[in-house]
Order: structure tokens, then C-alpha cells, then sequence
């Protein structure tokens, strides 16, 4: 049996941070039920991939964090559309959204309504900037948090510009799902023991200037911080040489390394910076990639060849096992930890918009097939198509 | 006013070894960090054994203890003795590496386990040499940051360890959630390549039949860093805000047709993203972060860290609270809190004490 058996969990989330919140709630197993509404869509439906034909409203982004969750289509900006949620809420456990900050209380579901309705609900705000301050309502992506956050500004070539993890990566997006997840879990924990309804607000900022404490620490005590590209403590030289089949070896060195490396490169190698990156550079530069890091490792060193996308998927479940999952015969983003005795899985695909509407209106929520026929006519709901 | 502590009454161990700030030991320490912010009572062991092999190894930064450390028993043994056995013994849940788990009796382990190791699949019980930085090769997190023309960039800090740490309390947490810790076991596996593989999952090619997606693109890439009057900002925007993003600019030539299109705009980045600039370096940070406010666009400026200890938005927030001074330090030291509100609380004064070394493990 699943650790989150018979916990409901009503999904505002979209895009990355708040669709792949959920989708964790729903690989531990959880009922994760998405809502999405007649006028607007998770816009990671529409988001280009660089993967060419998009399947209609199923594009690959859109399907990998959105696996293994139901789907209902409600217009939440009518009154009515909003007693079928707050009726929803009444037998849930948890709501996550992500929308701009003050949607939901404008939509009349601010988290006094929730509780209202349930008075052990736990309503999971995952926001870009927090529910207050000055820059609550300022729009963000990730990128735009590793910049004030005080990130990027660590992030970078040395005396040169900072740097961000960009579009593609987008990391404060990434890890704030798996930090939300868990405060959901221990908020889970805490109603389950008799505590009150939870409101969590989950800032990708502060976790974003969380993931680099230490910097602050620092900074504090008065250390000057800059960009140091990729050397890092306690290693003596760490960074990445061009092999002869241009692909980099990235390489962390340590003290106790230089024996075994003097061996090897034939000549005693110092603790001299430039010296050594010099004695590297030429090692590596001779050989392909995949061999030189193999000789390094062999005498103990750190030394990996940078993979792209075709060499991460090379390593699966040799090196990795649960990262990427395959179903229906197509990857979708997997797990970041597994569970022995009570697996995570994927057991059905991403949803179609209001697939499962009439099915989660009856069962769940208790409504006849006449209320819900009226409630389609009138535009409150969507029936799609599963 | 500090909310009631979810893990209070909990008692977790993190038993990992390896040199001081190895990736491993950091991800416990990160996990550990967590669940003592949140009320529970964290030992961490230290392997004095290993201590002495690794002697001529730094040790751990004085900041990196202070930011992971507080609040935690620190006690140190010989993983090989029967004392280690004792104190998981006594724990609710025990964050460890493969070396221990392989060490300690079964029912010496308390129910919940969280088993950390570098690799994943097959390789997850040898013992491949690797660092935060090497993983992040394996994973493609190097490939997707820096100039396509330099050499690939890490991300600052220890990103991948410290998400590690995030997987591994979160697996914890979850396993916790609905029952007493004494209840069913529940063994938390993950590694570190599967949680940069996680983190880096658009690089991979999600329809099995397209092409690889491309890797880093520096200068050239959509989202960037351009120069302004006094620093940078991080140029970040969708497609819907391309508009207000030309009328914030105040600059012609942004509105050639060339930079009509997304597809222009990608074709062109370099040209565009000079464009931006000079228009940009007439105007501060502030300046540019309110304009963008006003015109709802997501850039950002880039602050220092000691500039974002002063932003009024982590004030009004009280992001950063102040830990108590040491004998040496001359002023107040800052750490980010545990970066949640719950109820609109924080759960407050949660750093702050030195680590305390403990000689006698729990009783």
C-alpha cells in the first residue's frame, strides 16, 4: 500500500512548481485530482517543448508532471463553479495552487473559506515571492528568484558576469516542488495528530536564498562573496578540460589525489594551481572523453565526462535508477527518492482537460447525474473526454 | 509567535561518513537540518575512525557548520563499534549511508531508513569515486549552464547535495506522515545522480523519437543576464509579455521585425539582448525592478547576497534571522530560517546554537 492511501488532494497547480507538487503527492499515492476551468488551462498545455507535434492538450511537458492525477474542469470565477469546489474541499486533505498571489482569495477560496468548509484542510500556497511582502505580487520565474535570491550572483565564471540556470533548467521551480511536497507531508502529519488546518506558504525565494545559507553566513562574518566559476572547497583544483572528442571531463581534485596523479601523469605534480591545470589539460586533451575520466577514476580521482541529454538516459538504471520513468511508452519524469517496502509508481496517464468531472462529481462530491447535466449546461463544468 | 513543531518528540540520527563536506554527509545534514528546525531531536554521528584517514582533509567551513549544524547533537565514534548500533537503536528514524546499512544488524535499525548513495541503479553499491561536481556531469546539469563556447558551469553552493537532502527528508517526511514512527518500516532509497537526473529532466528527449534537446546557450540563450547602471538583472520573460517588455526598453529598434517572433527573437538573441542592455544601462537595479513591477514582467535584479540580507521584501518577511554571536565573530551573523511560513508563522529562533558536541549519545 501506498504512504498517501486515502489522501485527497484538490490541484490548482500549473506548470512546473505546482503541477510537480502534486504529481509527488500522487507517486506516493495520494488521490490527486486537477482542476483546471473552461477559460483556463494549466499553461503547460500550451508550452512549447522543441519536441515538435504537441498531441492537442497533452504536450510532453504538460504529461510528464501531470501523470497519475485525475482530472476536473470547473469555472471557479462563478459562484456556482466555486460551491462545487468548496464542496470538493469539504471531503479533501489538501489543496496546493500556484496561481499569482490574491487569485484565490478573489476567487472567493482564501484559505477562511477553506476552513470553513473543513477545519483539517491544508491549503499548500507554493509562490514565487511569498504570500507578503513588497514583492508578493511581482510576476516570476525561476530564473528571475535565482537574481534575488542572491543566487546568480554566486553563479559564474570568475571576474565575469552572473550567471542563471535559465529556461531550460529553471532550477528554483525544480527543487521548491520537492521542499513543498515535504512541508505538505509534515502538515499531513501534524492534522492526522489533532493539529489545526495548516496554511503553508512556500516561497521559491526564500528557498531559493535557503539553498545557499551558508553564503549568507559567510557574508555576514564578513568574507567577500564572488563567482569562482567551478572551484569549490576542499578541493585543490575542480573544473572541466576539453578532451579530444570535444567533450569536457569534469574533474574534482584533492590533496591526497596528487600522489596517485603524479603517477600517472609521470612527473610530480604540486599543489601549484597552474601547474596542475596545466598538467590536466594536457592529459586529457590526447584522449577521448569516456577514457580519460576511466583512467582518473581508476587511480581513485573524481572525473566524469559531462553528459548531454543522450548520455544521461545511456546511464539509466546503471547509475540511476527512478529519475525518468517510461509509460505508455513514453518517458515522463519519475521519482527523486523510492520507497522499498511501499513503491512509488505511475498508474495512469496524464489527464485530458475535465476527464474525469462527471465521475469525481458523483462519487465524490455527491452530485446526481441531473445537477451535473445542469451544472455542464450551464458552463460551471467541463465534461471532457478521458 | 513559533508554530508547534510537527517532529517534536521524534529523535533522528544521520550516520553518514566520508570526508567532512562530501556530498552524502552534506545531504544528511541538509535532511537533518530540516527535521530539527521542525521540533525534532537530531544526533549527528561523526566517524571518528574515518577522521583520522582523512586528517589532511579540510574540515568542514565554519558557515556550512553554522548553517547545517545548529541545533544538533554532535557526537563522534567508530562507525565499526557496537556504540553506533546503540544510538540507532534508540532513534525514530536514521538517515545513512550504505556502508552503515551493511554494517548495523537489521533490528538495530529503527523502522524508518533513509539510504543515501551516490549512484542509483546497479552502481549504487560500488564505490566509484565522484563529487557534487562529477555527478553533476553524469546528470547534464553541467551541460546546461555557462557559455556554449566556455567551459560547462556549476551552479553555486552545493546544489545537488542540498536537494538530496530535500528528496531524503521529503521521502521521511512522507513516510511519517500518516502514522507513529514506530509503525511499518519504510526504507527511503535515492542517490544523488537520480536527483540531478530528477532536477535536469527537460534535457532528456520526453517523446522517444525527438531529437536530444540543446544544452547550454550563454549568450545566445532566451533568458540571460544584461548589464545595467549599476550591476545586472536576469532578462527573463514569456512570449505574452514581449509587448510590455518593448514598452518598458523604450528603445526602436527592439520593435524590428526581426525580433517580431519568438523565432526572430531566438535567431537574433545576441543582437536582442545587446539592444536591452544599452537601453537597461542608463537605469539602476531599483529602477529597473520597479518598472518591471508596474509592467508585470518577471525580471529580476541581480542582488549580492549582502544586499539581499537588506532587501525590504526579506525584511517585511523576516527571512534572515540573526544567530547568536560567537566569541570570535565582531558583529551579527545572518542565516536564512527554514523557508516556510505555517500559518503565518515561521518556525523561528530555529538557528542559532553552535553545534553541540555530546559525548555521551542519547539516553
Amino acid at each position: 500500500m501506498s504512504v498517501l492511501k486515502g489522501c485527497r488532494v484538490l490541484d490548482l497547480g500549473i506548470i512546473t512548481a505546482g503541477a510537480a507538487t502534486s504529481a509527488i503527492l500522487a507517486d506516493l499515492g495520494a488521490e490527486v485530482i486537477k482542476i483546471e476551468s473552461p477559460t483556463y488551462r494549466d499553461p503547460f498545455r500550451l508550452w512549447p517543448s522543441g519536441e515538435g507535434k504537441a498531441d492537442d492538450d497533452m504536450p510532453p511537458l504538460f504529461r510528464a508532471t501531470n501523470r497519475n492525477k485525475l482530472a476536473i474542469s470547473i469555472d471557479l470565477k462563478q459562484e456556482a463553479g466555486r460551491e462545487v469546489m468548496l464542496r470538493l474541499v469539504a471531503c479533501s486533505d489538501v489543496v496546493v495552487e500556484n496561481f499569482r498571489r490574491g487569485v484565490l482569495p478573489k476567487l472567493g477560496l482564501s484559505f477562511e473559506a477553506l476552513r470553513a468548509v473543513n477545519e483539517r484542510i491544508i491549503l499548500a500556497s507554493v509562490s514565487s515571492q511569498g504570500e507578503t511582502g513588497p514583492d508578493a505580487s511581482h510576476v516570476s520565474y525561476g530564473s528571475t528568484l535565482e537574481a534575488v535570491a542572491g543566487f546568480a550572483w554566486g553563479t559564474g565564471y570568475q571576474d565575469d558576469a552572473p550567471v542563471i540556470s535559465g529556461r531550460d533548467v529553471n532550477y528554483p521551480d525544480q527543487v521548491a516542488a520537492i521542499f513543498a511536497a515535504s512541508m505538505i507531508t509534515t502538515a499531513l502529519r501534524s492534522v492526522h495528530t489533532g493539529g489545526p488546518a495548516v496554511h503553508l506558504d512556500l516561497s521559491q525565494r526564500d528557498l531559493t536564498s535557503f539553498l545557499i545559507g551558508e553564503t549568507f553566513v559567510a557574508a555576514s562574518m564578513g568574507e567577500e562573496i564572488g563567482r569562482n566559476g567551478n572551484a569549490q572547497a576542499p578541493f585543490l583544483l575542480q573544473d572541466c578540460f576539453k578532451a579530444a572528442d570535444d567533450i569536457w571531463v569534469a574533474i574534482s581534485v584533492r590533496d591526497a589525489d596528487l600522489g596517485a596523479l603524479s603517477t600517472l601523469l609521470g612527473r610530480n605534480i604540486g599543489q601549484d594551481d597552474a601547474a596542475l591545470r596545466s598538467a590536466l589539460a594536457a592529459h586529457i586533451a590526447t584522449q577521448d572523453s569516456d577514457p580519460a575520466a576511466h583512467t582518473l577514476q581508476q587511480i581513485g580521482l573524481a572525473a566524469a565526462p559531462v553528459q548531454d541529454g543522450a548520455g544521461m538516459l545511456k546511464l539509466a538504471d546503471e547509475s540511476w535508477a527512478h529519475a525518468i520513468q517510461c509509460f505508455d511508452g513514453k518517458r515522463v519524469k519519475g521519482f527523486p527518492f523510492q520507497i522499498d517496502e511501499q513503491p512509488l509508481s505511475i498508474d495512469r496517464p496524464a489527464p485530458r482537460i475535465g476527464a474525469d468531472t462527471a465521475a469525481i462529481l458523483s462519487a465524490i462530491a455527491g452530485y446526481s447525474a441531473d445537477e451535473i447535466g445542469a451544472l455542464a449546461k450551464a458552463g460551471v463544468i467541463e465534461l471532457g473526454s478521458a | 509567535m513559533t508554530p508547534a513543531r510537527p517532529y517534536e518528540g521524534l529523535t533522528v540520527v544521520e550516520a553518514v561518513g566520508g570526508p567532512p563536506a562530501s556530498a552524502l554527509r552534506l545531504a544528511a545534514a541538509m535532511a537533518g537540518r530540516i527535521f530539527a528546525d521542525l521540533g525534532a531531536k537530531v544526533i549527528q554521528v561523526e566517524d571518528h575512525a574515518r577522521h583520522e584517514a582523512d586528517k589532511d582533509a579540510s574540515a568542514i567551513p565554519d558557515a556550512l557548520q553554522r548553517f547545517l549544524s545548529a541545533r544538533k547533537s554532535v557526537v563522534g565514534c567508530n562507525f565499526d563499534d557496537a556504540f553506533l548500533a546503540g544510538i540507532l537503536r534508540k532513534a525514530d528514524v536514521a538517515i545513512v549511508d550504505r556502508h552503515v546499512h551493511g554494517s548495523v544488524a537489521a533490528n538495530d535499525l529503527p523502522k524508518k531508513v533513509a539510504l543515501l548513495s551516490l549512484f542509483g541503479g546497479r552502481n549504487a553499491e560500488t564505490d566509484i569515486a565522484a563529487s557534487e561536481f562529477t555527478i553533476a556531469a553524469l546528470g547534464g546539469f553541467l551541460n546546461m549552464v555557462g557559455d556554449a563556447e566556455r567551459e560547462p558551469l556549476k551552479l553555486v553552493g552545493h546544489q545537488e547535495a542540498y536537494a538530496l537532502g530535500l528528496a531524503t527528508f521529503c521521502g521521511l517526511s512522507a513516510a511519517l506522515a500518516k502514522e507513529p514512527s514506530s509503525d511499518n518500516a519504510a526504507t527511503i532509497r535515492t542517490s544523488l545522480l537520480d536527483i540531478v537526473v530528477w532536477l535536469n529532466w527537460k534535457a532528456v528527449p520526453l517523446e522517444l523519437d525527438a531529437p536530444i534537446p540543446p544544452g547550454r546557450a550563454g549568450a545566445s540563450a532566451e533568458w540571460r543576464i544584461v548589464r545595467c547602471a549599476d550591476g545586472w538583472i536576469a532578462l527573463v520573460y514569456q512570449e505574452p509579455d514581449w509587448p510590455h517588455l518593448c514598452t518598458m526598453v523604450r528603445d526602436e529598434r527592439i520593435r524590428q521585425g526581426k525580433f517580431a517572433t519568438r523565432q526572430g527573437r531566438l535567431e537574433n538573441a545576441v543582437e536582442l539582448a545587446h539592444v536591452i542592455e544599452q537601453a537597461f544601462l542608463s537605469r539602476t537595479r531599483r529602477q529597473l525592478h520597479e518598472e518591471a513591477l508596474s509592467f508585470r514582467l518577471p525580471l529580476g535584479p541581480v542582488w549580492a547576497p549582502e544586499e539581499a540580507l537588506d532587501d525590504p521584501h526579506n525584511a517585511a518577511r523576516t527571512l534572515f534571522e540573526e544567530l547568536p554571536r560567537s566569541n570570535q565573530a565582531s558583529g551579527p551573523i545572518f542565516a536564512p530560517r527554514l523557508p516556510v511560513l505555517w500559518n503565518g508563522s515561521a518556525f523561528s529562533n530555529t538557528i542559532g546554537d553552535v553545534p553541540v558536541a555530546t559525548a555521551v549519545g542519547i539516553s
